[in-house]
C-alpha cells in the first residue's frame, strides 16, 4: 500500500516534472522526504501511531500544488502556457521553413532566396540546441533556449542581409515585383538577342565557310574563341560571365583571349559544335529565368506550390516572432520587475 | 518605513549560530518563538533554494548512517549582512509601532484617573 509520504512525493513530482530542472526536482524531493521522515519520527516518539504520524506530517507540510508553484518561483500557469505556445510556434515555423527550403532547392534561381535559406537554416541549427536543453532540463518552456535560438537566427539573418540582396526576398518565390526586375528582364533580352545573332553567324559560317563571318565573332585584338572553362561561362555579346547557376553534368565554356587571329580561328573550328550545344543549354536556362521573372503570379503547379510554401513560411516566421515579442512582454510585466527589485536589494549588500 | 513580515529574515536568524537542515530550521524557529511562530513547512524549501541561488546561504548534503542524506544550510557572509539589514529594519519598525501603541494607550486612560 502506498503510504502518505510516497503519495505526497508522487503528487509533488507530478506538479514539478517537466517544469523544473530534473536534478533540482530530485534534490527537492529528497529534502522533502528527509523533512517528513524526521517529523514522523518526532511524532511517533511523542506517541502517535505511524499512520497517523505520516498523515500529520504531510498535512503540516502543506498543499503540494501550492508548494510546487512556489518552487517554480513565480512561473504562473499563464506564463508557462505562453512559453509553450512560443516554443511550439518557433519549432513549427522552423520545420515548415525547412520543408519549404527542401521544396525550392531545385529552383533555377535558388540563390535569390539565399537570405531566407540562411534564416531558415539558422532556425534549423537552433532546433537541436532547443531539443538538447529541453531534454537536459526536462523543461520544454525554458526561456533562455528560446532567446538563444532567436538571437542565433537573428545574427545569421543580419549577416546574410549584408551579403545578399534583401530586397529580392520573395521576388522569385512569391513573384513580387521589385525595382531590379525591369533591369534583369532587359539584361536577359540582351543576352537572347546576342545569342540569336551570334548563333546565326556561326551556322552561316558552317554552311558557307566565309571567313569574314568568323572574324566578326573573333573580334579584334584580343582575339576570342570558345574554350572549356572551370565554372566560368559566357554568352556571346555580353561582358558578364559566370552568372548562371551550375548544373550537374553541364559543359563549361567561355570566350578566351588569344594572341593571334590564326590561333583563335583554329580553336573556333575545333570547338564550334560544342559551343553551339553549350549556347543552346544556356538559352534554355535564360528562357526559364525570363519566364519566371515575367510571371508576376505563379502559373504552374510547381510555382504555385513554391508560393504557398513562401506564404506558410512568412506566416509561421512572423507568427513566431510575434509570439516571442508577446512572451517577452508578458515575462517582463509579470516576472522581471520583482526579480529586478530583489537584485537591486542584493546589490546594495555587496 | 514598513517591515514586510518575511520568512527569509526568520530563516537567516535561525541559521546565524549554526548550520541546520530544513527540519532543523523549523524546529529552531518553533523553539525560539516558544511555539508562537508556525511555519508553512513546505514553503520553507523554495525560499531556502532561492536564498541559496542568491548566495545568502550555502547548502551541502550530509550523509547519515542508514538514512537518506539531508541537506544542511549555512549562512554566508552575504547572508549575515542581509540579516543585519533585516534586523535593523525590524527594530525600527517595532519601535515605531510600540511608540504609536503606547501613545494610544496613554490617550485612552481617562483624565484624573
Amino acid at each position: 500500500m502506498l503510504n502518505y509520504v510516497d503519495w505526497y512525493l508522487v503528487e509533488l513530482n507530478r506538479h514539478l516534472e517537466g517544469k523544473l530542472d530534473s536534478d533540482r526536482v530530485e534534490s527537492f524531493l529528497a529534502e522533502v522526504r528527509a523533512h517528513l521522515d524526521e517529523r514522523i519520527l518526532e511524532l511517533t516518539q511523542q506517541g502517535a501511531s505511524p499512520r497517523s504520524a505520516e498523515r500529520t506530517a504531510v498535512r503540516e507540510f502543506g498543499d503540494p500544488q501550492g508548494i510546487a508553484a512556489s518552487a517554480l518561483g513565480g512561473t504562473g500557469v499563464t506564463t508557462r502556457t505562453v512559453r509553450r505556445g512560443v516554443l511550439l510556434a518557433t519549432s513549427l515555423g522552423s520545420l515548415l521553413s525547412i520543408a519549404f527550403l527542401l521544396a525550392i532547392i531545385e529552383s533555377p534561381r535558388v540563390h535569390e532566396t539565399a537570405l531566407i535559406s540562411w534564416l531558415l537554416w539558422g532556425s534549423a541549427l537552433a532546433l537541436p540546441l532547443i531539443g538538447y536543453l529541453a531534454i537536459r532540463s526536462r523543461r520544454w518552456v525554458a526561456v533562455p533556449t528560446i532567446a538563444l535560438a532567436l538571437a542565433f537566427t537573428f545574427v545569421l539573418s543580419v549577416f546574410m542581409a549584408f551579403t545578399t540582396r534583401p530586397f529580392r526576398i520573395g521576388s522569385e518565390v512569391g513573384h513580387v515585383f521589385t525595382p531590379t526586375l525591369g533591369r534583369e528582364l532587359a539584361d536577359i533580352d540582351g543576352w537572347l538577342a546576342a545569342y540569336e545573332t551570334d548563333t546565326a553567324k556561326m551556322r552561316q559560317w558552317q554552311q558557307t565557310s566565309d571567313p569574314s563571318l568568323l572574324d566578326q565573332l573573333i573580334g579584334n585584338d584580343p582575339w576570342l574563341a570558345p574554350t572549356s572553362s572551370a565554372g566560368r561561362r559566357t554568352l556571346p555579346g555580353h561582358p558578364r560571365s559566370g552568372s548562371f547557376n551550375p548544373v550537374r553534368g553541364e559543359i563549361y565554356l567561355a570566350l578566351a583571349e588569344f594572341d593571334t587571329q590564326a590561333e583563335a580561328r583554329l580553336v573556333w573550328a575545333n570547338n564550334l559544335e560544342m559551343y553551339l550545344r553549350f549556347l543552346e543549354i544556356q538559352r534554355d536556362h535564360v528562357l526559364v529565368e525570363r519566364r519566371a521573372l515575367s510571371n508576376l503570379l505563379p502559373s504552374t503547379p510547381w510555382s504555385q506550390w513554391q508560393a504557398l510554401g513562401g506564404a506558410l513560411m512568412l506566416i509561421s516566421g512572423l507568427g513566431s516572432l510575434l509570439a516571442l515579442l508577446i512572451n517577452g512582454t508578458v515575462l517582463a510585466v509579470l516576472g522581471t520587475q520583482s526579480a529586478l527589485r530583489r537584485r537591486r536589494w542584493l546589490r546594495q549588500l555587496t | 518605513m514598513a517591515f514586510k513580515t518575511d520568512l527569509e529574515a526568520i530563516i537567516l536568524a535561525a541559521l546565524q549560530d549554526a548550520p541546520l537542515h530544513g527540519y532543523g530550521i523549523v524546529r529552531s524557529i518553533r523553539a525560539e518563538s516558544e511555539g508562537l511562530l508556525k511555519l508553512g513547512e513546505g514553503q520553507l524549501y523554495p525560499i531556502l533554494h532561492r536564498m541559496e541561488d542568491e548566495g545568502l546561504v550555502a547548502g551541502d548534503w550530509e550523509m547519515q548512517d542508514g538514512k537518506p542524506p539531508r541537506k544542511r544550510y549555512v549562512l554566508t557572509d552575504l547572508g549575515r549582512q542581509a540579516l543585519e539589514i533585516h534586523r535593523t529594519k525590524w527594530q525600527e519598525f517595532s519601535e515605531a509601532v510600540t511608540r504609536v501603541m503606547s501613545a494610544r494607550a496613554r490617550k485612552e486612560v481617562p483624565e484624573g484617573a
